[in-house]
């Protein structure tokens, strides 16, 4: 993977940063840093290309949030579960596993309530561009192997639900 | 019939189907059949919106069929509460068939009633499973038990009993030898009592360990001991043994490190294991003691150029249930008892031993013990 001027710890020390406030702070306040930055973005570099950059930001995230948060020495089903209550705990939204093949090769999963989009304006496309980062990454350092994650439905697309597949990136010789 | 007429037809026809919940039908309209742009705009939008009914129409169709692996149709506002209802679907079946393969830490919150009584299953599988494993673990350890019991009333009743019944055949001997003033084999009824005595004092001391390790009595004090002088120990105890055998005992010690271990548990596993190797190496055999640190461990190897063991052999030898005494190579007596006492010492001082034999070339024991607490 790319690398990246990031890693966890420079998230700093929240409880010393924060003793009053602590650590939580509102969707709204979260959306508008992301909608902002995805309006400049779109605005300096086009559509494509501003897609391009939140899908790898969100798979730095990822990857940072699969090593310094989840346990990755679980099995598959005990690491999706763990995933599944993670999310949950920071509020990121509903992990439903649809479909899942015994070898991880196709995946799919919805998340409800999820913290870029539900809610949104219906604006027929689809917007969790961090999101399909953030699983790629997650999926990408839990198995060492190459993930394409893609949302194929959206609340901006109309829906309830936020649907995701992932498939393994084989690379037939 | 005018065009509007037409449209109004068409229109009431499509509102028709509508109502008998049925699909509705495509409807062809012609270029005359419209009098203003209005009228063909709305006729696009009336062909848009059947396009999408007839999709979710037979999505749901599919769905009401159980066949969940129907693909949901896309951009249609029609289909997105049973989109939302196929979904809690899939995710339900998956959540069952990890249930069914044993995850029993799966939680169901689809539909209140439904999700109480499969996730109460869920708890009573857990409930059943967790008894299982107890009973399991219950029956293993009455059957190791058992085995324990069996094992030492074989001792009590064959090992022990028989260098007694010895013991007083050849005292009678000697005492009816003593009385009729015949000297002649009072020597070597003397020396075979003393070996009886030997082998026998050695049984109950092994013995007594091992009740003592089983009823938990024991007391294990870990620390660093001087390996080097219980090695030397053990030989010097041995010595006589191995002499009359004419068995030469070779020692190397190549760690200045000690280990971490309980002193007479040492002492008992390596006398057990060099014993034993004197008892399985024939006449003019060669008994090889290493010591040795590897990987932050302090390893004891005893090598002996005797008969071997077989890898089916080694298996069973540690196992109370399955371990038999062998007889040596003089038709030295045992009991099966020494190796399961090293094992179980070994393994109260947190090490492993390692058995590499070939059957006809000797064998290798390796006490691994650890060198830092």
């Amino acid at each position: 993977m790319e690398k990246f001027n990031f890693k966890w710890s420079d998230l700093g020390d929240l409880a010393e940063g924060r003793p009053n406030l602590g650590m939580d702070t509102s969707v709204e306040v979260y959306r508008l840093m992301q909608y902002t930055m995805r309006a400049v973005l779109e605005k300096e570099f086009g559509d494509l290309k501003s897609r391009e950059i939140l899908v790898k930001a969100g798979r730095l995230a990822g990857v940072e949030f699969c090593t310094n948060i989840l346990d990755r020495s679980l099995d598959v089903n005990k690491f999706i579960a763990q995933l599944h209550e993670k999310l949950l705990e920071f509020k990121i939204g509903v992990l439903k596993v649809e479909k899942m093949d015994h070898d991880f090769v196709k995946v799919v999963v919805t998340v409800s309530e999820d913290l870029d989009c539900s809610g949104l304006p219906v604006s027929g496309n689809t917007v969790c561009d961090y999101d399909e980062g953030f699983f790629q990454g997650i999926f990408e350092t839990y198995t060492s192997q190459n993930f394409v994650v893609k949302e194929i439905d959206c609340w901006s697309t109309g829906e309830r639900t936020c649907r995701f597949t992932i498939n393994k990136n084989i690379i037939e010789g | 019939m005018g065009c509007n007429n037409k449209l109004s037809e068409e229109l009431l026809n499509v509102i028709n189907d509508l109502r008998q919940g049925q699909k509705v039908k495509n409807q062809c309209f012609k270029e005359c059949d419209f009098n203003s742009e209005e009228e063909r705009k709305l006729c696009d939008e009336i062909k848009k919106f059947i396009e999408e009914y007839n999709q979710n129409y037979n999505y749901i169709i599919e769905l009401s069929k159980g066949r969940l692996e129907v693909e949901p149709p896309r951009k249609n506002s029609f289909a997105n509460p049973y989109k939302q209802l196929h979904s809690e679907l899939l995710h339900l079946t998956w959540q069952i068939q990890q249930i069914s393969n044993g995850d029993y830490n799966q939680k169901v919150s689809f539909s209140g009633d439904f999700s109480d009584a499969i996730n109460r299953m869920i708890e009573s599988l857990k409930e059943k499973e967790r008894a299982d494993e107890l009973n399991l673990k219950y029956l293993n350890e009455l059957k190791e038990l058992n085995a324990m019991k069996d094992k030492f009333f074989s001792i009590i009743s064959h090992d022990l009993k028989n260098p007694f019944s010895s013991l007083l055949g050849f005292s009678e001997l000697l005492v009816n030898d003593l009385k009729e003033k015949n000297y002649e084999n009072v020597e070597d009824y003397a020396n075979i009592i003393k070996d009886i005595t030997e082998q026998g004092y050695k049984l109950l001391i092994n013995l007594l360990e091992w009740s003592r390790s089983q009823s938990k009595s024991i007391k294990i004090e870990m620390k660093e001991v001087d390996a080097d002088s219980i090695i030397h120990e053990s030989i010097d105890f041995l010595g006589a043994m191995a002499v009359q055998k004419d068995i030469e005992i070779h020692y190397f010690n190549k760690s200045d490190q000690l280990p971490i271990a309980d002193e007479n548990m040492l002492k008992t596993v390596v006398r057990n294991i060099m014993s034993n190797a004197i008892k399985f190496t024939g006449r003019g055999g060669r008994i090889i003691v290493d010591t040795i640190n590897k990987e932050n461990k302090f390893i004891i190897k005893i090598k002996d150029s005797g008969v071997g063991i077989s890898a089916e052999r080694i298996e069973k030898m540690f196992k109370i249930d399955s371990s038999v005494s062998t007889k040596g190579t003089e038709n030295e007596a045992g009991t099966g008892l020494g190796l399961i006492l090293c094992k179980d010492f070994v393994e109260k001082m947190k090490g492993s031993i390692v058995v590499e034999s070939e059957v006809g070339s000797g064998s290798q024991f390796s006490i691994i013990l650890n060198l830092n607490k």
